[in-house]
């Protein structure tokens, strides 16, 4: 079993794939890590997990899945990725992403070891701020309006990027991790040592962050965009197995929290998505679909 | 495009400017697309969650030591992380 280079494992180099955080030692165990015991090894995804990672690891995986990467590889390799309702499983020692979306999630060959091990991992921890309730909605919501796949993706990039842009903003040289050579005081420590530490995609996640929460584009794009995710939330409705079917890229279940399971079908990738904490629904519908 | 680069505090050299700026405007321009839903009336979602706030007991916890987190540092000297000299 491996766990991704975001996950931190004491002791051990923990670089979520940037060079960023080259040099940087864990100095304690994430709680999925502690929960999990000495029974894990370490896997590079892309930096931040903003890009598509070479390959993906012969065994189960613990990983954070933001942008449906390791979904779509997944279903294109014939394993299955786990992705629990978000604040099910403990983010402390997670390095973040997007934090209102980060979660980690479970890349397996056997969905039903991968349930099992959900379990061992879904323990409440209140070192995550993340995991104290998240509950069900208690009447039937005011609005239900279809918002497209595209808009959703565009939702996701506006709101995503604006929180890995703030989260990557610790990334200069002072406490740890990666620090450029020859900076001549604090502006050029930090300009110096992010520009040559980010990778470009994360470069660009930081620059279009810094645009959609500068005063000239946050009423407009990243509140918006706020308004339209609730939208998104508001807007799904469950079949009669309790269960929402998208392709493996579809960033719903992302956007709103919910569980989903992804896999390949007949040649074909599919997501399904559950409501909150009804993870077994997942299991059942694909049970059914054999 | 180049002043949110300055706040994301990046000095990036030309070619990697060029291609963070096209593909950066290219974004914000597909972003007016979000200007077609109506949300009037529809307030911000900021968390997923359906809680407000969690209060818990104010309690001392051990933190980690200040040596093990001095260990990352890329400089320290005396117990204290290391920077450029930024007064003269």
């Amino acid at each position: 079993m491996y766990v991704e280079e975001s996950i931190m494992q004491k002791g051990l180099p923990a670089t979520a794939g940037s060079k960023s955080l080259e040099g940087f030692i864990a100095p304690f165990d994430a709680t999925v890590v502690t929960l999990l015991g000495d029974k894990t090894g370490r896997f590079k995804l892309g930096e931040f997990g903003l890009s598509k990672p070479k390959q993906l690891p012969d065994g189960t995986l613990l990983c954070n899945d933001v942008f449906g990467h390791i979904r779509r590889m997944a279903a294109e390799n014939g394993m299955f990725y786990i992705r629990p309702t978000y604040g099910t499983v403990s983010r402390y020692g997670l390095i973040p992403t997007a934090s209102s979306m980060d979660q980690i999630g479970i890349l397996c060959k056997d969905p039903n070891e991968g349930f099992a091990l959900l379990e061992q991992i879904a323990v409440a921890d209140a070192k995550d701020g993340a995991m104290a309730g998240n509950t069900l909605p208690k009447e039937e919501p005011p609005r239900k309006r279809d918002i497209s796949e595209e808009i959703q993706e565009l939702v996701l990039t506006v709101l995503a990027y604006a929180e890995i842009s703030n989260n990557i903003s610790r990334y200069d040289g002072v406490k740890f991790g990666f620090r450029a050579a020859g900076c001549t005081g604090l502006e050029s420590l930090y300009t110096k040592t992010r520009t040559e530490g980010l990778g470009l995609e994360a470069k660009l996640a930081a620059v279009t962050g810094c645009a959609v929460l500068s005063q000239e584009h946050y009423e407009t794009i990243y509140v918006k965009a706020m308004k339209i995710r609730r939208l998104i939330k508001e807007s799904v409705r469950f079949d009669k197995a309790e269960i929402v079917k998208v392709t493996p890229g579809s960033p719903l279940a992302v956007l709103c929290g919910l569980p989903s399971l992804t896999f390949s079908h007949k040649g074909e990738g599919i997501q399904l998505i559950a409501n909150v904490s009804n993870e077994k629904a997942l299991l059942s519908e694909w049970e059914a679909m054999q | 495009m180049k002043k949110y680069e300055a706040m994301a505090k990046l000095d990036l050299p030309e070619k990697e400017h060029q291609w963070v700026s096209e593909q950066a405007e290219m974004l914000l321009t597909s972003f007016s697309a979000l200007e077609s839903i109506d949300t009037e009336g529809v307030e911000p979602l900021v968390s997923v969650l359906g809680i407000q706030n969690v209060f818990r007991e104010d309690v001392a916890v051990k933190s980690i030591a200040r040596e093990d987190l001095l260990a990352n540092a890329p400089e320290q000297a005396d117990g204290y992380f290391q920077v450029p000299r930024t007064l003269e």
